[in-house]
């Protein structure tokens, strides 16, 4: 923010960040694209820049596709190895839903090169995920289901010496996708504490996408040792630049939905670090030649990854149909506009806010920051944070001054009547049966009374009811020891008054929220791209496509895969 | 007999079995966030926990904290979440100067991370008295002047801001991410807790929660 009193009011100038009344709408959210500051991509810059270099150490899978391997990256200061459990799995029990309990293919992180022994401790755990314990040298724990049709039909082809069908591949873009992948803490695995001041696992999400990364490169090793067992001689290799053109698949449902309800703060620098960049960008008085270049190679790159971008959810086709026309204005314009003039990428943005979509406003953002690596990448490294270090209750304020907060920062909260049904058609609770999160309808299911604190407006509406009954000079410190019901969102109200993106600005309970946004606002921020909701409450997505495979990270092109390679077309 | 469980289980668990005890939802985060921290300590969070939750049943008012002469006193013996929580909301009363003082306190552990949170990220200490054995926090670490400070129950507990910055002893605790072994017992009391906020499954809720069963054999 440029200053308090403008973000407090909405006020917006050129030199400003976009305020949280615009940026932290769930239709906003549920737009969000990848862009520079995205964990998959800072991360193998990160590979790149540090010459981290990477051995198949193990590969000990039958001739059914049954046993294990172990991919090594060598750091300069850390290594970490991806041990990969490989199983057979009959159709019946194949499911990308948290209820399942057995996978095409188990995983965990460990963090160095483990000994025959930790292999062996491993085998008996990984393979159970929940049902099993890891310990502190395992940094992720994760699973992942082939993707039937395009799995077989990718060893069929490789068998009889033929490359794959690409309208085959581009229909799917994975192999295998991941249903889960847990790290810090979860199932005894070493805590996020342990690395955080490490200089790659530190950042953000940076240990799983690593894991997925290395996935990756097993779900084509796999598929290629599968062909050379059923052709023999006969069988090849998937041709260099196809097999790019593979991702990982992952699957991802409710259990992430709270995550970023759950971690204000980080969401906060994680939305502050992209609006700071967005920023920088849109300040650039003139951009180069080579900027523009840049920027209109990108754009249709977009171009042809909006046509290899598939969903059949009616919600999903709406927005990739509004996509594929705003690329189209978007282009029309760019023949119009002089891309050398004074403040063009501010101007253009402007332009969009009045003319396309969000998924298409929010798109342009995403190329806008492409040509400006050098002025933006340094950001990554503020998107992590320590939410202990937010915790803290200041009950040497005044309820006048909590007051004032919740009228200027939560009035999309307060304004709304709870009593009405549609506004408290949902609660959020967790499952016995899977200790996941869920939602359920207050209206015609039992277990309201299980309600998880994930209410934020309508119990912000009540802590302002409460706070009404109080002397304004009043001690927070006094209204806690009476009401402890309010110390949740109390926390939250003086954390949002302090990190202004940490906050949702929707009505989370209401009958028409869509979990699916909140999906894929985090994970935009993974680098998740070919978002294709299954429901209302889960995703699929793919990851990693186009990306260099890890022996060719140091060969090819830095940061130049996040869209298709030009010249792909459908 | 002990599990070993990482910080954030033992955060996670603590959270949740506060609030199947009955606690508030923010009351509730204070215990997980304390549990972990004592264990980041090596002490016996959860334990501590697990035994101030077994023993205070249902009624809570009677260990809320009214202050009575200068001196927070409950009916029974003071809750040690919400005397923590009291001292962290109080902390403009303390770093003025003014020490604040409880009668007795169970598992009075549990205020110890509520306390030493409020000098974190200030260039002064704490201390915590016990029965009259003081703890000394500083911004990165604890100093005791006994092995082992803990006592299940306290007659007196007090607050002050130290004289000066300078710890009395050589010897500062410091915190370690490492997991911690949780003593069996304890972990299973807690998780019967714990289970009090899970809604039973459904048949209903087992597909509609999570999202429409679709085949994922594609």
């Amino acid at each position: 923010m440029a200053s308090k009193e403008h973000a407090q009011c909405g006020i917006r100038t050129a030199a400003e960040k976009r305020s949280p009344d615009t940026v932290m709408r769930l239709a906003r959210m549920g737009s969000f694209h990848q862009t520079r500051l995205s964990f998959m991509r800072a991360l193998l810059r990160r590979l790149r820049r540090e010459q981290w270099r990477f051995e198949q150490s193990r590969w000990e899978i039958d001739a059914n596709g049954v046993g294990f391997a172990v991919y090594t990256a060598y750091g300069p200061r850390h290594n970490y190895s991806l041990i990969a459990f490989a199983h057979d799995l009959p159709p019946e029990m194949r499911s990308d839903r948290v209820i399942a309990t057995a996978w095409d293919a188990t995983f965990c992180l460990f963090d160095g090169v483990p000994s025959d022994a930790d292999i062996e401790r491993l085998r008996a755990n990984v393979p159970l995920q929940e049902a099993g314990r890891i310990s502190d040298s395992e940094l992720s724990l994760s699973r992942a289901n082939r993707s039937v049709r395009l799995w077989s039909h990718v060893v069929e082809r490789l068998a009889a010496g033929e490359q794959p069908d690409i309208a085959q591949v581009d229909q799917v873009g994975y192999l295998i996708r991941t249903t889960a992948v847990y790290g810090s803490g979860k199932f005894g695995a070493a805590d996020r504490y342990r690395i955080q001041d490490r200089l790659l696992a530190g950042g953000p999400f940076r240990i799983e996408m690593l894991s997925v990364y290395l996935t990756r490169a097993f779900s084509l090793d796999l598929v290629e040792h599968r062909a050379r067992q059923l052709g023999g001689e006969k069988a090849v290799v998937i041709e260099p630049r196809l097999r790019r053109r593979f991702g990982v698949g992952n699957s991802t449902g409710l259990g992430m939905a709270p995550f970023l309800i759950n971690h204000p703060l980080l969401l906060h620098r994680w939305i502050d670090a992209k609006e700071t960049a967005i920023l920088r960008v849109r300040s650039v008085r003139v951009a180069s030649a080579a900027e523009q270049a840049h920027f209109r190679c990108l754009l249709q790159r977009a171009r042809s990854n909006v046509e290899l971008w598939h969903s059949e959810h009616p919600l999903q086709t709406e927005k990739l149909r509004q996509l594929r026309s705003d690329l189209r204005a978007l282009q029309l314009h760019l023949e119009d506009v002089d891309l050398a003039a004074d403040h063009a990428w501010d101007a253009l943005y402007r332009w969009a806010e009045q003319q396309l979509s969000l998924e298409g406003q929010e798109q342009l953002l995403a190329l806008l920051l492409e040509p400006y690596g050098a002025l933006i990448d340094d950001l990554t490294a503020h998107m992590w944070a320590d939410e202990y270090a937010a915790f803290r209750i200041d009950g040497g304020e005044r309820v006048g001054e909590l007051r004032e907060r919740l009228e200027c920062e939560y009035h999309w909260a307060i304004a709304v009547d709870y009593a009405e049904p549609n506004n408290c058609a949902r609660f959020w609770y967790v499952s016995e049966e899977k200790l996941e999160p869920r939602l359920g309808e207050r209206f015609d299911e039992p277990g309201a009374e299980y309600e998880q604190p994930l209410d934020v407006g309508r119990a912000a509406a009540s802590l302002y009811q409460a706070l009404s009954e109080w002397d304004n000079k009043a001690l927070l410190a006094d209204f806690l020891l009476a009401a402890p019901e309010h110390r949740h969102t109390v926390r939250r109200v003086q954390l949002q008054a302090k990190y202004p993106f940490a906050e949702i600005r929707d009505n989370l309970i209401s009958d028409d929220m869509l979990p699916i946004d909140l999906l894929r606002c985090k994970l935009s921020f993974f680098g998740a791209t070919h978002f294709d909701p299954r429901s209302d409450r889960w995703v699929r997505i793919c990851m990693f496509q186009h990306a260099p495979f890890p022996h060719e990270l140091a060969v090819l092109p830095d940061d130049d895969w996040a869209y298709p390679p030009a010249g792909v077309e459908k | 007999m002990s599990a070993l469980l990482s910080l954030s289980e033992i955060d996670a668990l603590g959270r949740k079995a506060a609030r199947g005890a009955g606690y508030e939802w923010g009351v509730a985060e204070e215990a997980g966030r304390t549990a972990r921290w004592l264990s980041a300590y090596g002490f016996q969070g959860l334990e501590a926990l697990a035994h101030w939750l077994e023993l205070r049943g249902d009624n809570m008012a009677r260990h809320r904290p009214v202050l009575q002469g200068g001196v927070w006193r409950a009916g029974a013996t003071l809750c040690p979440l919400t005397a923590g929580t009291l001292v962290s909301d109080r902390e403009h009363e303390l770093l003025s100067g003014r020490g604040l003082a409880f009668g007795a306190v169970q598992q009075p552990m549990l205020m110890l991370s509520m306390v030493a949170r409020i000098i974190e990220n200030r260039a002064c200490a704490v201390v915590f008295s016990i029965d009259n054995v003081d703890i000394h926090c500083v911004a990165q670490g604890l100093f005791f002047p006994v092995i082992s400070p803990w006592r299940r129950t306290a007659s007196n507990v007090r607050c002050v801001l130290a004289e000066a910055e300078t710890p009395p002893t050589d010897g500062m605790l410091v915190p370690s991410p490492r997991g911690r072994p949780v003593d069996v017992l304890a972990l299973r009391q807690l998780q019967a807790l714990a289970s009090r906020t899970y809604a039973p499954a459904t048949d209903a809720s087992r597909l509609a929660g999570a999202g429409a069963g679709r085949s994922d054999n594609d």
